[in-house]
């Protein structure tokens, strides 16, 4: 490394007193150097105790907090009556439409479950074309139990986020790659851009993708990582070893087990199984009865409660695609094909499943 | 730091909800010395308002997106940092002009006279800081005038805290060479 840049690194971190031991050998053998050396350290010193400006006091005395508060309260209160952002009235659109649509299905005597879906358009990346804007910063989205959110990421890449999960994303996406994390479920529907591939990393497993739609399911407690595709190639990786890789093509299920790290490829024969959560159904074929469990769970957030007399139940498959209804609805179909007994609190977010 | 953290995260998710009581509690907290940092950019005081009152009208009015992963002080300095570029950006032209003039007056000046007072000394570093590359000065400015941490510095400008470290040593040296003291 180059001394002479590397020294003024050190110098720093003696101003602000964070020395390692061999900084400070190296400090000490460069002053030894020579007077010329002893000058430039004095000399940094100075500047440093002459740049400690604290006080703006004459900044303050021009600024009059209570008349800037009123204008951020007038403008904040216009924009809340009438000219609302072009997001806000999107929100209050699709919350709009989710009213016309419960009244709808009201009508027709159904019982509609209410899982609240926020819509969340953020920008992230700038078109090229246009001047560079710069935006603060969101990087986490976050879906609760129950609920479940639609993401713009500004180049065209779509992401719907199935319930209990979480997108991390950075401010900005780089020029050269564009990097994603998942916890939890979600379908992507990816813009191509050759230049810039898109890569999912999640707990063991990288996914990368050039341009195509799928759906990724990784939550914490899950055994497998499992993409299955939709439109395009994916690549499925080990985080571990990114040279072992399954390359999925459309109409196809990849797999990773996370304990033994297994990799696993099949042919899907229904799609809808595993993206029909996105128009609100939930779709199990040949499903363990646990994996149904915390499946709804999430979909309801509602809590589980097993008196079982026989743990086999929870192997049991279930095979069911249901429109979305009440959880009432759910666990009567679910009772009679299972021949289960259930029972769901007063305040319905708790279900008693016995056999 | 855990109490302060737990603070700032509950400010937020009061905004995100929607109280205006948390968002004038934001705005008094760090208007002021926001609006000093903005000033750092954009020269002038009037423009450092507008640009600052914009930043927290966009936190309102995206409340319901208002997620913070780093600090929330860092969140804010770094929408500042922002806010006052796209405003020099959208004045380019004719800033540019002005600042080339001053730039090359105060250097000048500055290399005249070597004895200094205090006074005079932190006058002319500041001038010369002025003159930096602009992530250099920043970093320069949020240290010295501003007290964050290298830790916050590099959240700010979404760099490692040892390029941080390796800027301001630049900066440093830049100022010295120009002093000649």
């Amino acid at each position: 490394m180059d001394y002479k840049e590397q020294i003024w690194a050190v110098i720093v971190r003696y101003l602000e007193n964070t020395m390692t031991e061999k900084d400070s050998d190296l400090l000490e053998k460069w002053l030894n150097q020579s007077n010329e050396n002893r000058r430039i350290l004095h000399s940094v010193d100075q500047i440093w105790k002459a740049s400690s400006e604290k006080s703006q006091e004459s900044f303050l005395k021009e600024l009059n907090l209570e008349k800037d508060w009123d204008r951020i309260s007038r403008r904040i209160e216009k924009t809340n009556s009438g000219e609302s952002p072009k997001r806000a009235q999107k929100f209050r659109n699709l919350r709009k439409r989710q009213q016309i649509m419960s009244n709808l299905l009201k009508v027709a005597a159904l019982l509609l479950v209410a899982f609240s879906s926020v819509f969340l358009t953020l920008r992230y990346a700038q078109p090229e074309s246009e001047p560079t804007v710069y935006e603060p910063v969101f990087k986490e989205i976050s879906t609760k139990a129950g609920e479940r959110a639609k993401i713009d990421l500004g180049d065209g890449t779509k992401v719907f986020l199935n319930a209990d999960s979480k997108l991390t994303v950075p401010d900005t996406f780089s020029g050269h790659e564009r990097v994603v994390e998942l916890t939890g479920q979600a379908f992507f529907d990816v813009k191509p851009d050759k230049n810039r591939p898109f890569y999912i990393k999640t707990k063991n497993a990288i996914i990368e993708v050039v341009g195509t739609a799928f759906d990724v399911k990784s939550y914490a407690d899950d055994q497998d990582v499992r993409v299955v595709v939709q439109e395009g190639t994916v690549e499925l990786k080990k985080a571990a070893n990114e040279d072992e890789m399954l390359v999925l093509n459309q109409g196809y299920l990849g797999s990773l087990s996370r304990d033994a790290g297994n990799l696993h490829i099949e042919p899907v024969v229904d799609l809808g199984v595993y993206t029909g959560w996105r128009e609100g159904r939930l779709v199990f074929k040949s499903t363990p009865f646990d994996e149904v469990l915390a499946h709804i769970k999430r979909w309801y957030d509602v809590d589980v409660v097993l008196t079982l007399s026989d743990d086999s139940l929870l192997k049991k498959e279930f095979t069911a695609d249901l429109k979305t209804r009440s959880v009432a609805d759910v666990f009567d179909v679910i009772s009679m094909s299972m021949n289960i007994e259930y029972s769901l609190n007063e305040s319905k977010d708790t279900v008693t499943v016995r056999n | 730091m855990g109490d302060l953290k737990s603070t700032h995260t509950e400010l937020v998710k009061k905004i995100r909800e929607g109280d205006k009581d948390a968002f004038e509690r934001l705005f008094h907290k760090y208007y002021t010395r926001l609006c000093v940092f903005s000033n750092s950019y954009v020269k002038s005081i009037d423009t450092s308002r507008d640009v600052v009152q914009d930043v927290y009208i966009r936190i309102w009015d995206n409340r319901e997106s208002f997620f913070i992963k780093q600090s929330l002080k860092a969140y804010l300095y770094q929408a500042v940092r922002n806010q006052s570029l796209n405003y020099l950006d959208k004045n380019s032209q004719k800033l540019r002009l002005q600042k080339s003039l001053t730039k090359k007056r105060e250097l000048e000046k500055s290399e005249n006279d070597i004895e200094l007072n205090t006074e005079e000394l932190t006058e002319k570093i500041w001038k010369l800081v002025d003159v930096l590359p602009e992530r250099r000065r920043t970093i320069f400015i949020l240290y010295r005038k501003h007290g964050l941490s290298y830790k916050e510095i590099g959240e700010v400008m979404d760099i490692k805290r040892k390029t941080v470290e390796n800027q301001m040593g630049r900066s440093l040296k830049f100022i010295r060479d120009q002093l000649d003291l």
